[in-house]
């Protein structure tokens, strides 16, 4: 091949902002702020992207692009880790029983991020505002969406330092931006977990320390990293309070691979069983293990994308995008590819199949492997969920589908499959003789072992009710609290106990679906029945239909929180469908009683007075109340409550 | 610190034009306030030279169970924000029942939680108001929901014009919470 796929990637499918002067007029319309003085002109109504998006033209015109991998900050960070605005995780020192015994913090690596605008051809001559995260080694104003891909070894600690760059004055948006990056599926400390107020404040930075370990449990007597619970296929993406909707369908998010011992065993060796990954990293061109974003856009007719903040059922686009670009192609040789795909949408659910009509061998869900690879003709992935599958392209045609048969209108719930109605999302261009001998992965090739909890293990069981009331939502009659913990389950000392929780959508026909941080949760009924196979072992994402009831098992050890656990319709997430767990260690309570602030160490908040203008927020640290307690509050921002 | 790219890419946010607001799909419908006078939501209630920092709540006055809990709420909402209400903050509270809640029994109502500065009561024609509301965002895709004016009373919608940012929050939330958001969403606002 003479132009590599990350020549084309540069070339023009991605981000291509320098030579912007030399645009079609089309793309130079109206990214402007307002001007006052033209406020009552211009009353162009917002269009159907159809008008700037003709897939009969443009459909499968351009290569799939593949995110670069981030690599190690060139000169480590600077200043050190830690010591920016909202400082680090308290797990990041010896004070934590697991850094020194357990992680392997003599390798731990440190990786640096800045978010910011860039422009970015998600359909063709039209360059579009979006969101990326830029790797600091690379030039400013280079970065794409996706995200790099963070690549982990198992047991490699890592700190990324995210900058938020989208104050408004940088971006074609007229008000600041506040960010808080969750690694979707990881097992990281509360202030490195992306709760919602833990905030990276515009202008600010902060460290996220990922251990990249899983929990430890007790086995054979001795407490070891469990094994079944090393996470494969993780992404990252915003979640800050309110406006994660917004932040998101711009193109905040990236994936997360990690790869432990056993499944490095699965791509070594003379007969390997899986496409080796860490290609990825320095020959990607030559690469069978290729992550794939799905997500569904809309836009403006100036090219902007049409996001309404005041749309609280969920975002339906009209274009269909893959790795940030509409309905790309890929050329495949004929021999068997892994993809890593996950449903990036805001609220859009797909049931995807191969328009040859062959199977998907699947090998993992959401983060993890699954114990055993099987065949499936067709996947279904709601908001957030990954399906890590094997596609074999031997003896396929020259032209393959990806393609989705699930139709959707809005954000309540899908509306059903219909195979007469598919959409194809991704051309595979199949070129060559069919490939001998590249990897052995078959149906029933064993995986991941799962261990599964059992029942004796459960302490105790949780029913969380998942609703909607008066134009909002509630969980358990409650509305979202930061500074309350829903759930404050007890950090078992020997990783085993577990809890029964029970999810329940209250009704009213919407479909949810329900993310847990910190843990993997493991799916025992769903309305009584056995799930389905590729959901009954470890997942992190459960949909709810309307009405439905999961009865789920799920651990705590490690690390207290606060975590979240919320709707991943995203839009239902902002308007706060969202609760709340604190683990403690045994004997103590959450110090999440609803009223009083988190100690600002943990979320790296500002506590003094002049720190909180301009950039004044309260965030589950409750600074009011610290403020208050000080004296000092009222001058802010805030009037002393008056006695009703 | 890392010299932020988006400098570089001025060109092409310079170009003409300005950008649709969400405030250009508000319905800009004729209001009555609880004192009689007559307004245009987005002309006078949303935009201004600089644009109010705007809570919109609906409500009308005998929906007692769920309303007055709101109200009362947003009440503390204006303790809160007591020094910037009237000036950087309006506070709008919209009735669903214009038939009943004529500007006169606004006034009475408004009256129970004390005479608070920018806290405005406004009637108008069903129809209008109806058509704000969804523009709003607050309806449900139920239209048996929809239907029913008390799953309309929890909803507070706020934003500012200028900076071109709109939230929605449960009226219900915790007063300080809501202060916060409403603070903390339109800052950009106040630095302008």
């Amino acid at each position: 091949m003479s132009i590599s796929r990350r020549d084309l990637m540069k070339a023009g499918a991605t981000t291509v902002a320098a030579s912007a002067a030399g645009l079609p007029a089309l793309t130079r319309m109206a990214h402007a702020k307002g001007r006052r003085d033209k406020r009552r002109q211009d009353k162009g109504q917002p269009t159907e992207s159809s008008s700037l998006y003709d897939p009969s033209k443009s459909a499968f015109t351009r290569e799939l692009p593949i995110p670069a991998v981030l690599r190690d900050k060139s000169g480590g960070l600077s200043p050190g880790p830690g010591k920016v605005f909202h400082g680090i995780a308290p797990e990041f020192s010896r004070t934590h029983p697991d850094y020194e015994t357990a992680w392997n913090m003599a390798a731990l690596r440190v990786y640096e991020m800045v978010v910011e605008q860039n422009y970015s051809r998600i359909i063709p001559g039209v360059d579009t505002p979006v969101f990326t995260y830029r790797d600091a080694n690379d030039a400013p104003g280079t970065g794409g969406a996706p995200g790099p891909t963070i690549f982990a070894n198992f047991n490699e600690p890592a700190v990324v330092r995210f900058t938020n760059r989208l104050e408004a004055k940088y971006t074609y948006v007229e008000h600041d931006i506040e960010l808080s990056t969750h690694l979707h599926g990881g097992h990281s400390p509360a202030h490195s977990d992306g709760s919602p107020a833990f905030y990276i404040l515009p202008g600010r930075s902060r460290d996220y320390f990922y251990p990249n370990a899983s929990p430890r449990r007790l086995i054979d007597g001795k407490l070891r990293f469990d094994p079944g619970t090393i996470a494969s296929t993780m992404w990252y993406h915003d979640h800050a309070m309110d406006i994660t909707g917004f932040t998101v369908c711009h193109g905040l998010a990236g994936f997360y691979l990690m790869l432990d011992e056993l499944e490095a065993g699965l791509m070594d060796g003379p007969y390997p069983l899986l496409p080796d990954l860490r290609c990825a990293l320095d020959q990607p061109d030559e690469c069978f293990d290729v992550p794939i974003v799905l997500s569904d856009q809309k836009f403006n007719a100036d090219g902007t994308l049409a996001y309404d903040l005041l749309d609280h059922n969920g975002r339906i686009g009209d274009v269909f995008v893959v790795n940030g670009v509409a309905q790309p192609f890929f050329r495949v040789q004929r021999r068997k590819y892994r993809f890593r795909i996950l449903n990036g949408s805001n609220a859009r659910y797909y049931t995807l199949r191969l328009g040859s009509g062959s199977s998907f061998l699947r090998i993992g869900t959401d983060s993890w492997l699954l114990p055993e690879a099987f065949a499936m003709r067709e996947i279904s992935v709601c908001p957030g969920q990954r399906a890590d599958v094997i596609v074999d392209f031997r003896d396929a045609p020259d032209e393959v589908f990806l393609e989705n048969i699930m139709q959707q209108t809005d954000g309540r719930k899908p509306d059903g499959i219909d195979r007469d109605k598919a959409t194809p999302l991704l051309k595979f261009v199949v070129e060559g003789p069919n490939v001998a001998g590249d990897v052995g992965i078959a149906q029933g090739t064993q995986l991941r072992p799962f261990d599964p909890i059992r029942e004796e293990d459960i302490v105790g069981t949780r029913v969380f009710e998942f609703k909607r009331r008066r134009g909002a939502w509630v969980v358990n009659h409650e509305f979202f609290n930061p500074l309350r913990a829903d759930a404050e389950p007890t950090i078992d000392p020997t990783g085993c106990a577990a809890e029964r929780w029970i999810l329940k959508n209250g009704g009213g026909g919407w479909f949810h679906p329900i993310h847990i941080h910190l843990e993997h949760h493991e799916v025992q009924r769903i309305d009584g029945k056995r799930p389905n196979r590729e959901r009954s072992t470890r997942v992190d994402l459960t949909n709810l239909e309307g009405g439905q009831e999961a009865e789920v098992f799920l651990r705590f050890r490690t690390f207290t929180g606060p975590f979240v656990f919320h709707c991943h319709i995203i839009e239902h997430e902002d308007l706060r469908m969202m609760a709340q767990f604190d683990p403690c260690h045994p004997g103590y309570d959450s110090p999440l009683d609803g009223v009083s602030e988190i100690d600002p160490a943990v979320c790296g908040v500002p506590i003094a007075c002049d720190d909180l203008e301009p950039t004044l927020f309260f965030d589950t640290a409750g600074d009011v109340a610290k403020l208050d307690g000080h004296g000092v509050g009222i001058h802010c921002e805030y009037e002393p409550l008056e006695e009703d | 610190m890392t010299t932020p790219g988006n400098q570089a890419l001025a060109s092409p946010l310079a170009a003409a034009g300005r950008r649709r607001r969400r405030s250009d799909d508000f319905a800009n419908v004729k209001l009555t306030t609880h004192e009689g006078r007559r307004v245009r939501f987005v002309d006078d209630l949303v935009r201004g030279e600089p644009a109010p920092t705007v809570i919109v709540q609906f409500m009308y006055t005998h929906c007692e169970g769920i309303c007055y809990p709101t109200s009362q709420n947003l009440a503390r909402v204006h303790g809160y924000l007591r020094s910037r209400m009237g000036k950087q903050v309006q506070m709008y509270s919209i009735t669903l029942d214009p038939a009943h809640d004529t500007p006169a029994a606004l006034a009475k109502y408004r009256a129970r939680f004390g005479d608070r500065q920018g806290w405005t009561f406004l009637t108008g024609r069903y129809d209008d108001i109806e058509q704000l509301r969804r523009s709003l965002g607050v309806y449900d895709l139920d239209p048996a929901i929809d239907a029913d004016l008390t799953q309309h009373a929890g909803i507070l919608t706020f934003g500012n014009d200028d900076v071109d940012r709109w939230t929605a929050l449960p009226g219900e939330m915790r007063a300080r919470d809501i202060a916060h958001a409403v603070l903390f969403s339109t800052r950009s606002a106040r630095r302008r």
